[in-house]
């Protein structure tokens, strides 16, 4: 089962281990900021593993499918992923979900 | 470890007719009543009964608090869950959820078991509920719903899905502080939200014994570690869920049973729909034995005989359109549930009533499982019970599961 001590990259780690700092605090928020910011930059790493989003009715492909909380990816050529929060406050339930993806991405892939 | 039935109330509409008939929705309704009666009679633990709307002949069950004051009135021991109720509060006002709950737990004895969950996009969406909010919706009116049943008065809210001046909700609940606290839980994230609030995982996601074991591991370590209730009490606990049909040979429980267990997961993943037109029953029975193991993995992009899908909700769909691990002969079930155990699934949920399985095959099957099944894994609870305590060592929190 993947944890936070399994991820190498230093700034990756950093990101996750501010995210639980922040739930665990109370601020539900911040934690998924923290978490989004990590995910945003795995993606730069490894463009490929996570899929933003399923048609309905499509195929589901191996891999992670972004959580669809309230905050989308946006990408285009030439332009980094960017997160654009549909919301001011999100709650705990989402932070943990989005901390637990985050974590799991990042072990996932290998970084 | 505990055993229970888990209710959809399915609905195949009749293959020779594009609708149903008048008495068809009354007789599976009928059916489940008296199945519910019998495993109540047998020893089974638990009934679990899910809320969903709008999806035809999978689930008729949208008013499962209905359903569960009538079991309650034919019952005597049997605990009757929620598995689950929709917390958004457009669905369910947390007033109203409070409400229900504690007078279910008052007219059953004190037997409810409380889960709650978000519900699918069919269903928030036709609630006109933004799915993109449903859990946050989810915690709020949760955590609000289980502090009216406790709080005298209640001191009211000003959230942002739930606003409620001081009032006081009666009655109360007869268990105290509330009845156990569970949500549903298919994919992994939400079994360690369910970790970190103290509440039961209801896991509907068709996991092997090896899945199980690595989940309740991490399951338990955050009970321990990083638990904040989000009730008054905690009820940690993880179930298992597979299709049931016990009979004397393999050959009879695969022929009384596989069809309906591949039923299930045919309708389980039906995302594009003409309401009130589709004719699922129809579109599953023109399918080839192969056809019906691997329609599944083909409409999620994979193919049957090479490997399971990793995404996990199509995983899910995979392995609910197989044979599953109860259906068999009681050795074979024994088997089965003895990997379960050694993974330290607190519960087994079983899905007797699914597609077109007939009432009269499922009834001679839970006696069976109960009488050749059941009773070395009753036998062997207090190992579990035992384990259950050594893993809740240090924990601060009041704890009130019924496992």
């Amino acid at each position: 089962m993947a944890k936070v001590d399994d991820i190498r990259d230093d700034n990756l780690r950093g990101l996750v281990a501010e995210a639980r700092a922040a739930y665990r605090e109370g601020d539900a928020t911040t934690s998924v900021h923290k978490s989004v910011e990590a995910l945003l930059l795995l993606m730069q790493k490894q463009p490929d593993l996570i899929q933003l989003e399923r048609a309905p009715g499509a195929p589901a492909r191996k891999g992670y499918v972004w959580p669809a909380l309230g905050v989308k990816v946006e990408t285009g050529e030439n332009q980094l992923p960017r997160a654009v929060y549909a919301r001011d406050q999100f709650s705990t339930a989402e932070a943990i979900t989005f901390y637990e993806f985050a974590v799991d991405s990042a072990v996932a892939a290998e970084l | 470890m505990k055993f229970g039935l888990f209710y959809e109330l399915q609905c195949p509409k009749p293959l020779d007719a594009d609708q149903w008939g008048p008495e068809d929705e009354h007789k599976v309704f009928m059916e489940a009543l008296e199945q519910i009666e019998f495993a109540d009679k047998l020893g089974f633990d638990y009934v679990f009964e899910v809320e969903h709307d709008f999806l035809e002949e999978y689930a008729h069950s949208s008013a499962p608090e209905v359903v569960l004051a009538a079991a309650s009135q034919r019952t005597k021991n049997i605990r009757l869950g929620h598995g689950i109720i929709h917390a958004p509060p457009s669905f369910n006002h947390p007033i109203r959820v409070a409400e229900r709950i504690s007078t279910l737990d008052i007219v059953s004895g004190g037997r409810v078991e409380f889960g709650t969950g978000e519900g699918g996009e069919i269903e928030n969406t036709g609630y006109g509920i933004d799915v993109t909010q449903k859990k946050a919706m989810w915690e709020e009116a949760t955590r609000e719903a289980v502090k009216m049943m406790v709080q005298t008065p209640y001191e009211g809210y000003d959230g942002q899905y739930v606003k409620v001046p001081v009032r006081n909700i009666v009655p109360k609940p007869l268990q105290k502080p509330h009845p156990p606290l569970w949500t549903a839980a298919s994919r992994r994230e939400t079994i360690f939200v369910a970790a970190r609030m103290g509440i039961g995982a209801l896991g509907f996601g068709f996991e092997t014994p090896e899945e199980a074991a690595e989940r309740i591991d991490r399951y338990w370590e955050l009970v321990r570690e990083e638990c904040s209730p989000l009730g008054y009490a905690i009820n940690p606990a993880v179930t298992a869920l597979g299709s049931l049909m016990c009979c004397p040979t393999n050959e009879e429980a695969v022929a009384k049973g596989l069809r309906g267990a591949q039923m299930f997961g045919f309708l389980l993943g039906r995302g594009q729909r003409n309401y009130g037109h589709d004719h699922f029953h129809r579109q599953f029975d023109s399918l080839t034995e192969d056809g019906r193991q691997q329609v599944y993995a083909q409409r999620q992009g994979f193919n049957v005989v090479d490997e399971e899908p990793e995404d996990e909700s199509a995983r899910a769909l995979y392995r609910a359109s197989r044979r599953g691990g109860f259906i068999g002969n009681p050795e074979f079930i024994r088997n089965t549930i003895r990997q379960y155990e050694a993974a330290h699934i607190d519960l087994i949920l079983f899905i007797a009533q699914s597609g077109d399985r007939k009432h009269e095959d499922i009834m001679p099957s839970l006696e069976l499982f109960a009488k050749e099944v059941m009773p070395e894994f009753q036998d062997r609870h207090k190992h579990h019970q035992k384990w259950r305590d050594q893993q809740l060592e240090g924990v601060p929190f009041e704890v009130n599961s019924s496992i």
